[in-house]
């Protein structure tokens, strides 16, 4: 793939190496052109949203076996470069009174559930009101307890469930990894509230897909990392923290990741039923793209507002031969 | 077994460097045969159906003579059979005497020629650039999953001269596969587009030999290609295939038309499906068995597809799963399960269950809401019924709404979707006036409709279970994927299962009526597949 002047995540990810380990000879080559490709579009789709127009992205490949993954990744990468840290008192302040609240205490790392009964004032000092249900100190079980704004930097809270153990070893890994290989990142993106990403496809080919493989950083001390480790995604609607959610385009797809990635036909066949507050990137290979998505792409196109300056927010010469895609910019409603 | 990533790897690398190279051979006999078949059918009648009988024929024989790649006077190609078969009908249709001596004589010439041109051209190609270490396949010409050039004798026996070719029927057998090289024997034929296509776009190999008769044309086929946006244009390189086309004969554009008419006539005359649609069909695809049975299935269907396990995908050993998949993902060469009832009809295995008559009780109490959306939407339709939900905080589209009214689905996949609907048409006056507690009645209908999924899915996994865990017993260890012929799937497995291999899946969508859908017809004796 021909570069030029490059400070994004790509000309990072030229130093990656790839390794599959499902096979024999189990050495670690430069990674492809069309895998440097998928990054580099995964990360342009995710950094092109904008508020008040949705983009659709339609790429069209010669085997779309891996490259949701890739492309993934490279989604994730934009985020972490955008990430700012907007957990905030504000937000668990306008939590409805009842709603469940995983919280640590970041001295010690307790764990703990509760649910919120709302905000309160302490000697005019304004408090966030929780009853705890569980605990690691039966004695809190069902007690009330009192967290002063000034003192809420000392938690860290979450809606969603905490990783695993195994899991947050993965989240770690995934994040020393990026550290690595991009530089200095925010470690709060990481445990930030939400996810940044959906993507729909058939979960088991999707696992099938990257199975074994492995990426290491040429000339590096951290250690290589399975895809399936970097992505550290979790199934959508299983209340599980991660940043990549994963769906199969008969389950639950509601999100407001901001960018859904529609993995083949089956995927792009629920495309109606995924929020307009969403951007697309629809992946296809050569022989599924038929007339019918030919009607959709020519129908975005009539609708979609014109933008001579295109070229220009791809930093790149060209992408590799055969690597083919367009993308449309239509008003959110 | 190949990684997901090395097929990735093979395809990007394969499609960017594809090279395909045309050889071509003279034999004036067969050019001559083709033009005497041509001019026959030129003077037939296409809709009288003795007419059209005689076309048939003259176009499978034809076939054969361009096609195969053994002897021509070997029984299995029955040249001397159809010969006698297609002089009776030329004779009773009264075509010109001369013509029918010359069709006669040019058949004898061709049954008495000692040797196969196109056989071995490919023989002493396939000598220069032998690599014994490289997996070659080879697509021959196939009517339909019927072969009546005998391309699979043609295949085995390769090996006699030091050689082994893997016979490509279908398209799954090249998307787990890098073949140094594929060898296509004859221009692509509407039967066979997909998978030529698959040959040329889905980067399974970097080398294409093609094998024609001077008289046959030859283009790569056309794929839909995403439209390259100006402000792109230079960041986007498309595939660029050298511009290969292979044109030569006299009689091509004829000779095109021709084919087009009688391939046209093939899936016409045997499922006769339509393509327009009414207010009382749906959409389906019709799937051609190899043992030339055949069945509407609906486009949003499931099925059961049978897999060997992945941890026997390159053993001797066979053992077997089932899962169920959408229809459109079956391709030709595929294996399914299928059930028929006692009249024939393929049982939806879905929808189906034994539903007893408190089971229909049950169904009537959580469906009763069903009349009130019926009444509402006489003076509503779809769309604004899917506003009003919106307008409620329900996020629903029109397509649901029609879904629900439905007979197929009981209810909304979603209990807050289910009681906006309840509250929406205790709204409007729909309901039952008894109802005095929506929000109560809403609630206790959500936990029926709920109750009744379990159970409905729990005793359809129990019996379905019992059923496939039996007949894959009765399956293993046997190696259907290397089945030749269709009589290796005639396994007596009870309970109305059948398996059978998929031979064509016709991607056109025809309208149906719902009760055509599942029913299986039987096509062994159409006069194409003869």
């Amino acid at each position: 793939m021909e570069t030029q002047n490059l400070d994004g995540p790509i000309s990072f990810c030229k130093n990656l190496a790839i390794a599959d380990l499902s096979i024999s000879s189990q050495t670690y080559t430069p990674i492809e052109d069309w895998i440097l490709a998928c990054i580099y579009l995964g990360y342009w789709a995710k950094s092109a949203t904008k508020k008040d127009s949705r983009q659709i992205t339609f790429v069209v490949l010669p085997s779309r076996k891996c490259t949701a993954a890739f492309v993934a990744l490279g989604a994730m990468m934009s985020s972490i470069f955008s990430f700012e840290d907007k957990l905030s008192w504000q937000k668990i302040s306008t939590l409805a009174p009842g709603t469940e609240l995983f919280w640590k205490r970041l001295e010690t790392g307790d764990l703990s559930v509760g649910k919120v009964v709302g905000i309160d004032f302490i000697v005019s000092e304004v408090v966030l009101k929780l009853t705890v249900t569980k605990s690691r100190k039966a004695k809190d079980v069902n007690s009330i307890i009192y967290i002063p704004k000034n003192q809420f930097h000392k938690f860290q809270f979450s809606t969603e469930k905490p990783a695993s153990e195994k899991k947050e070893t993965s989240l770690t890994s995934s994040i020393a990894f990026l550290s690595d290989l991009l530089g200095d990142l925010s470690q709060g993106w990481i445990s930030s509230e939400g996810h940044d990403l959906l993507l729909i496809t058939n979960i088991i080919k999707f696992n099938f897909s990257i199975e074994k493989l492995f990426l290491k950083i040429n000339d590096s001390l951290v250690k290589p990392i399975s895809i399936e480790n970097l992505l550290s995604f979790e199934q959508l609607g299983n209340g599980k923290h991660s940043k990549l959610k994963i769906s199969h385009p008969k389950g639950i797809i509601n999100s407001d990741s901001g960018l859904v990635i529609l993995d083949g036909p089956n995927s792009f066949s629920i495309k109606e039923h995924i929020s307009p507050d969403n951007d697309l990137l629809i992946i296809y290979d050569y022989l599924e793209f038929k007339e019918a998505e030919l009607d959709f792409i020519n129908e975005v196109d009539l609708i979609s507002f014109s933008n001579s300056e295109l070229e220009k927010t791809f930093n790149i010469k060209s992408f590799p031969v055969g690597f083919e895609f367009c993308t449309y910019s239509i008003a959110r409603r | 077994m190949i990684s997901s990533y090395s097929t990735s790897i093979k395809s990007f690398e394969n499609i960017s460097k594809l090279s395909i190279s045309i050889y071509k051979i003279e034999d004036i006999d067969i050019l001559n045969f083709n033009k005497v078949i041509f001019e026959i059918i030129k003077l037939l009648n296409r809709n009288d159906e003795d007419d059209q009988i005689l076309a048939s024929q003259l176009w499978v024989c034809k076939t054969i003579v361009n096609a195969t790649l053994i002897n021509y006077n070997d029984p299995a190609l029955m040249l001397i059979e159809r010969l006698n078969s297609i002089s009776k009908l030329l004779i009773k249709l009264s075509i010109n005497v001369n013509l029918i001596n010359k069709f006669k004589s040019l058949i004898v010439i061709i049954f008495e020629k000692k040797s196969n041109k196109k056989f071995e051209k490919i023989l002493s190609i396939s000598k220069e650039s032998n690599n014994n270490y490289n997996k070659s396949g080879i697509v021959g010409r196939n009517l339909f999953g019927y072969d009546p050039a005998c391309f699979d004798f043609f295949v085995s026996n390769i090996s006699n001269y030091g050689f082994k070719f893997d016979n490509i029927k279908n398209r799954s057998q090249l998307f787990d596969f890098n073949f140094s090289k594929i060898i296509i024997v004859g221009s692509p034929n509407k039967s066979s587009l997909e998978l030529m296509r698959a040959v040329f776009y889905s980067g399974t190999t970097s080398k294409i030999d093609v094998f024609l008769y001077d008289h046959e044309n030859f283009s790569i086929p056309p794929r839909v290609e995403i439209p390259i946006q100006s402000e792109l244009k230079n960041l986007i390189k498309k595939i660029n295939f050298k511009n290969i086309k292979y044109n030569n004969s006299e009689i091509s554009e004829d000779e095109s038309e021709l084919n087009n008419w009688i391939e046209d006539e093939f899936l016409t005359n045997i499922h006769a499906g339509s393509q327009i649609k009414t207010n009382s069909t749906v959409p389906s695809h019709y799937i051609l068995f190899e043992n030339g049975e055949g069945a509407f299935m609906p486009v949003n269907g499931k099925i059961l597809h049978l897999n060997k396990k992945k941890s026997f995908e390159n053993s001797y050993s066979s053992e077997y799963e089932l899962s169920y998949i959408d229809i459109l993902e079956l391709e030709e060469g595929d294996y399914v399960l299928l059930r028929t009832n006692d009249c024939g009809f393929l049982v939806n295995e879905e929808l189906s269950g034994d539903e007893d008559e408190d089971d229909e009780g049950v169904l009537d109490k959580i469906t009763n809401w069903k009349t009130a959306l019926d009444a509402l939407l006489l003076t509503k339709d779809y769309s604004q019924i899917a506003d009003l939900l919106s307008a409620m905080g329900v996020k629903v589209n029109s397509a649901k709404i029609k879904q629900w009214n439905g007979i197929n689905v009981i209810a909304p996949n979603s209990e807050e979707e289910f009681k906006g609907l309840i509250n929406l048409l205790y709204k409007e006056g729909k309901l039952n006036t008894n109802i005095k507690d929506v929000d109560q009645y809403a609630s206790y209908t959500w936990k029926d409709i709920v109750d009744y999924r379990v159970s409905r899915q729990k005793a359809g996994t129990k019996v379905r279970s019992k059923i496939l865990d039996n007949l894959l017993l009765k399956i293993k260890g046997v190696d259907l994927f290397s089945a030749n012929t269709n009589n290796n799937l005639d396994f007596d497995l009870g309970q109305n299962l059948l398996i059978r291999r998929i031979s064509t899946f016709d991607r056109n969508v025809a309208y149906v009526h719902t009760s055509d859908l599942f029913k299986i017809n039987e096509l062994r004796n159409f006069r194409w597949l003869r």
